[in-house]
């Protein structure tokens, strides 16, 4: 292929990331990773000078980088604009819905587009990073620094798998990753979709 | 004035239509223009030239994002202009970069590819910025359908250009070998 003909064929990329790159994208502002990191901190020195965290039984390892985001409540979360993904004649196509930036509004909001019934539910959303936690000698103060790698993973019931006789599947999650990862400031590096 | 209000005009047949489009998105459409051919009068030409398509094709489309519709024709527009004026020797300082930058992807050479080829290559390249971080996207679009300097993409990211430089190169050959991995190279 010429060169020239391969810069006319960019020219009929997605209207809608050509429109998206009107404006630079918003970073993840370092200060904003240090905030993050020192609220993180500061949470773990409590629970651990409580004592509570080391002797809960079902105590995760402690990712304190990681935000399990289906338990938040939409009151308290600044609505916004956000794309839904969604598929029509054969495409995907997108629509901005003014909405609590919640994942379980978002994920809600995404199956209304795509036709997906309530029985398909999101189990979690996770935030991972490749930041590390480090607590003192006497376990008195932990610290966490976050990373510069942010992996989105999304659980969501198996029964989303019924829909692909209708839908097609490559598409169907393709918007569910445009809509999920989307919305966040976070530029995110990596997604992981787990259907349980 | 709303896009969807400008559209309304362009279907109602109603003039205004191009002065709010212009007034609108007429900095925008310069931009896309003076990147590619980087010579105000064409610039102007092709810039006008796109109303007056965007006029001729609302109705019977109806874009969904009317500024990427108007700098669609525009950047169409102006590459064609670019390329008439590149066999006499004039214009587009950034474009010889660009098209030569772009060759590290796909080979230049003469080869005939039918439409279906085409749009399967289209797809990927979609699909490939869709599974880019936000902006490393936004760098490539810049680059490669806005036709800006690496400079002015620098100034826009608060980056050095070294690093954008240094991060176009990447994402050229993770796209160059997504392209190869699938058989379109």
């Amino acid at each position: 292929m010429k060169k020239e003909d391969f810069y006319e064929l960019l020219g009929e990329l997605d209207a809608g990331k050509i429109k998206a790159a009107e404006k630079p994208p918003v970073r993840p502002l370092k200060r904003n990773r240090i905030g993050i990191a020192a609220a993180c901190a500061a949470c773990l020195a409590l629970i651990l000078t409580a004592g509570i965290a080391l002797h809960h039984r079902n105590a995760k390892p402690s990712v304190s980088s990681a935000a399990d985001m289906s338990s938040e409540d939409a009151s308290d979360v600044e609505s916004k604009d956000v794309e839904i993904y969604y598929l029509s004649g054969g495409e995907i196509r997108h629509e901005s819905e003014f909405l609590p930036c919640v994942p379980k509004n978002i994920f809600a909001s995404w199956k209304k587009k795509n036709g997906i019934g309530d029985e398909v539910e999101l189990l979690g959303v996770k935030i991972e990073d490749n930041g590390r936690d480090a607590v003192s000698p006497d376990s008195s103060v932990a610290a966490h620094t976050t990373g510069d790698k942010f992996v989105l993973h999304v659980r969501v019931s198996e029964n989303l798998k019924s829909y692909y006789a209708k839908i097609p599947e490559e598409m169907l999650l393709e918007s569910l990753k445009l809509t999920m990862t989307g919305y966040s400031e976070i530029a995110f590096d990596g997604y992981d979709l787990i259907l349980e | 004035m709303n896009d969807q209000e400008m559209i309304r005009l362009f279907w109602e047949r109603n003039e205004n239509a191009i002065s709010e489009a212009s007034a609108k998105y007429g900095h925008y459409c310069s931009g896309i223009a003076m990147n590619i051919l980087n010579n105000r009068e064409d610039a102007e030409e092709c810039v006008n030239e796109a109303y007056l398509q965007a006029w001729n094709s609302i109705p019977p489309q109806k874009p969904k994002i009317l500024s990427a519709f108007l700098g669609r024709i525009v950047r169409n527009l102006s590459f064609n202009r670019y390329k008439q004026r590149h066999s006499a020797k004039r214009g587009g300082h950034e474009i010889p970069l660009i098209l030569d930058e772009l060759a590290e992807i796909i080979p230049d050479r003469n080869s005939v590819e039918d439409e279906v080829f085409r749009r399967e290559l289209k797809q990927c390249v979609d699909r490939f910025l869709d599974a880019l971080p936000e902006e490393k996207r936004y760098l490539f679009l810049r680059r490669y359908w806005y036709s800006d300097s690496v400079t002015s993409i620098a100034e826009k990211l608060g980056r050095s250009a070294d690093s954008v430089s240094v991060e176009l190169h990447r994402i050229r050959k993770r796209l160059r070998d997504d392209l190869a991995e699938r058989g379109y190279i």
